[in-house]
């Protein structure tokens, strides 16, 4: 039986990773700080089920999305988010521009990390559940009722989507 | 051989394909130069992305959490317990008016003692465990009953000594814990603390295994734990409930506190003292300005008390000093030096005995109040508060019967169409009776069961009391059924309840009519319930 004793501790040494990761899957700042002090909440509440031979990390981060996936539906008042993606299509517009390098990413992090914050609801969060979280797509398959298959289609649309928005600029520090 | 498409290599840099899709575009990459550099290309994004992602917020504050937020449980369940304590022991006052017939004392479940036991019993596993589970409950269905009971119980109760206080601590129980409109609520289930030097400037409401006041409170306190200490200081009432209350502090209020052990040991109460604990110390340092009113096994009085002093205790021990009177009900009292009390001392005591007060500390006058013997108190030398005390109980059976059968519709419908389906009810209520203490022992020795078995005693307890008001009922409404002139429920219970008390006060007879009126009504309430549920079950498949 887990010790409710130590959840202060564990709340101190997971608030910074749960709230990062509310902002990110939210995609902005103000709402993070209720989403994490809910998750903690939540995760409060249900300790006694907690298996204290799993990684709280892990479980805590569960929970976090699960709740912040809730409120983006709930927001986009729409349960079918992340369904209306037409797979098909995604060809079309693939090799146009090239991938975001290491350099990129480093030397304009704050305008990337902005640029991903811009991402519709439905790209963002299966990006930030995978690059963040490190769910596998089976995972995230789950969290957002579709399918495997789906969620790459998600996370590549969100990866295009980014190196579009970094693309011009990068054009036209060359020119 | 075509390339794989993006969306695969995607995937497969996720490492997000099945086991026979990743051989394949690993042995594609092994051969094709041109999907070798995508792969590293879209690896070295995935690492940008999560460096991106990952990039560290350590400036954000981390807030302090606060696991409690529905405000209105505590508050509510603050009120039910506070009515909850008040109620199980007043329900000894109205158990002790009732007349037990001196065969089946040994039945009588509402000593004080054993009130206490259960309000503890209760007290401490609501307030640890059973918060959630217990909240929502007892909120709906056990307020309004026991708002119902605890106004009976004191009506029933003012008609003794010390009525008017009991009564006013069982309002100011109530009062105290309605007025937070700014509420802090902290809950732990470690150490809810405010530290030396902080001030809540609210009504603080806390629930932990220890609660720990060393600062400063400007509103009410009301504190549920293993443990209270209050070092500071609180502006407001304290009601509390708890293993242990220590009280070391200044207090601007009253306190209700319910504990086994209530240690005042020093510090000011700028108002009263109401306690209703096994064992409660009120320290030489300690200083009360208003009355103290406790309800205990062992009260011992060393410090100052302004007012008057109310004990209903098995041992009353006074060595302080008492501004007004000092009144016991006690098994003992002993008043010894270097006790002060300016008024008068007043021991309502089961011989002369039992009271031994050492010359020179009463002001006024000692008075031993012996108890009336049950011929007595029955016939001749004070009909008049006889009478006075069978409307009260009347009255308040009444209002509880019209309460019970406007919130329970059912009860109102109890028939028993033959003689025998009568003495079946009796027999029910006779098992019941008998079996349910039995039971709810055998359940409280195992710790899961503790939590039913006092649930149990509570029904049971409250059974007890409403038996004989849905006999009178019963019997109110038979009479009215006859005249084929059917009457509200009201008229049936009012008649019902007058026969009923007749009957019950008729001397010799009255003992056995009483107690086989309870059973009866017993019985019809265990039937009527069990009925309730079967058609339910009936209804469901």
């Amino acid at each position: 039986m887990p010790d409710h004793a130590n959840f202060e501790q564990l709340y101190r040494s997971h608030y910074r990773r749960v709230r990062g990761l509310c902002r990110q899957l939210l995609g902005r700042a103000d709402s993070a700080d209720d989403a994490a002090q809910e998750a903690f909440m939540r995760a409060y509440r249900a300790f006694d089920r907690y298996d204290p031979a799993q990684p709280f990390a892990a479980w805590i981060m569960t929970i976090a999305s699960r709740y912040c996936i809730d409120v983006v539906r709930r927001r986009a008042k729409e349960t079918e988010l992340f369904r209306d993606e037409d797979v098909e299509r995604v060809e079309i517009d693939s090799e146009e521009t090239s991938t975001l390098g290491a350099l990129v990413a480093t030397e304009r992090a704050a305008e990337l990390k902005a640029a991903i914050a811009s991402l519709p609801d439905k790209h963002r969060i299966p990006l930030v559940l995978a690059y963040f979280e490190d769910a596998s797509y089976d995972e995230i398959a789950s969290a957002l009722g579709v399918t495997r298959n789906h969620v790459g289609v998600l996370i590549l649309r969100a990866k295009q989507a980014l190196r579009r928005a970094m693309q011009p600029q990068r054009e036209g520090e060359s020119q | 051989m075509s390339c794989p498409r993006e969306l695969e290599w995607s995937m497969y840099v996720d490492e997000a394909l099945d086991a026979a899709e990743t051989r394949r575009l690993a042995a594609h990459v092994a051969s094709c130069a041109a999907c070798s550099a995508r792969v590293d290309a879209l690896r070295e994004e995935a690492r940008a992305l999560r460096a991106a992602l990952a990039a560290a917020e350590d400036d954000v504050p981390i807030p302090a959490f606060r696991p409690a937020t529905r405000r209105t449980g505590p508050v509510g369940a603050a009120a039910v317990l506070i009515a909850l304590a008040s109620s199980s022991i007043l329900l000894g006052d109205v158990a002790a008016a009732l007349s037990w017939p001196e065969w089946l004392r040994w039945l009588n479940p509402f000593t004080l003692s054993a009130a206490i036991d259960v309000l503890f019993a209760a007290l401490i596993f609501i307030a640890t465990e059973g918060k959630s589970m217990l909240t929502s409950t007892i909120e709906t269905i056990g307020a309004a009953v026991v708002v119902a009971l605890l106004v009976a119980a004191a009506l029933a109760a003012a008609r003794r000594g010390g009525g008017a206080a009991v009564f006013s601590a069982a309002i100011a129980a109530l009062m105290f814990s309605t007025n937070g409109e700014a509420l802090e609520i902290r809950r732990s289930e470690g150490v809810v603390s405010v530290p030396a030097g902080e001030t809540v400037d609210d009504t603080l409401i806390a629930f932990g295994q220890d609660i720990e006041i060393d600062g400063r409170i400007t509103g009410d306190l009301i504190a549920f734990g293993q443990r209270v200490v209050i070092r500071g200081s609180v502006d407001g009432q304290v009601v509390t409930g708890a293993r242990r209350i220590e009280v070391e502090g200044d207090l601007g209020g009253s306190i209700l506190g319910a504990a086994e052990t209530m240690d005042v040991r020093n510090g000011a109460i700028v108002r009263n003292l109401y306690g209703f604990v096994r064992a409660i110390t009120v320290g030489r340092d300690a200083e009360i300005g208003g009355n103290g009113i406790v309800f205990a096994s062992t009260a011992s009085i060393a410090g100052a008390i302004g007012k008057d002093v109310h004990a209903f205790a098995a041992e009353v021990e006074a060595t302080g000093r008492v501004g007004g009177d000092l009144v016991a009900h006690a098994s003992t009292l002993r008043v010894r030096d270097p006790a002060r009390i300016d008024g008068n001392v007043i021991a309502h005591v089961a011989d002369e005995q039992a009271v031994s007060v050492s010359p020179g500390t009463v002001a006024g006058n000692v008075a031993t109040r012996l108890p009336r013997e049950p011929g007595e108190a029955r016939g001749g030398d004070a009909p008049g508060s006889f009478l006075a005390g069978q409307a009260v109980r009347f009255a308040a059976a009444f209002v509880t019967g019209l309460i019970l059968l406007w919130l329970v519709p059912p009860f109102a419908r109890i028939s028993l169409d033959t003689p025998g389906e009568g003495v079946t009810a009796a027999g029910v209520g006779l098992v019941a009776l008998v079996a349910v203490p039995i039971l709810a022992l055998m359940t409280a020795i195992t710790l899961i069961g503790l939590p039913i078995a006092i649930l149990a005693m509570l029904v049971w307890l409250a059974a007890l009391y409403l038996a004989k008001i849905v006999v009178a009922h019963f019997i109110g409404k038979a009479i009215f059924d006859r005249t084929a002139r059917p009457a509200h429920f009201a008229l049936a219970l009012l008649v019902g309840l007058l026969l009923v008390f007749v009957a019950i006060n008729i001397p010799f007879i009255g003992v056995l009519l009483n107690f086989v009126l309870t059973i009866t009504g017993l019985g019809m309430i265990a039937i009527l319930v069990w009925g309730l549920f079967h058609d339910r079950d009936e209804l469901a498949e």
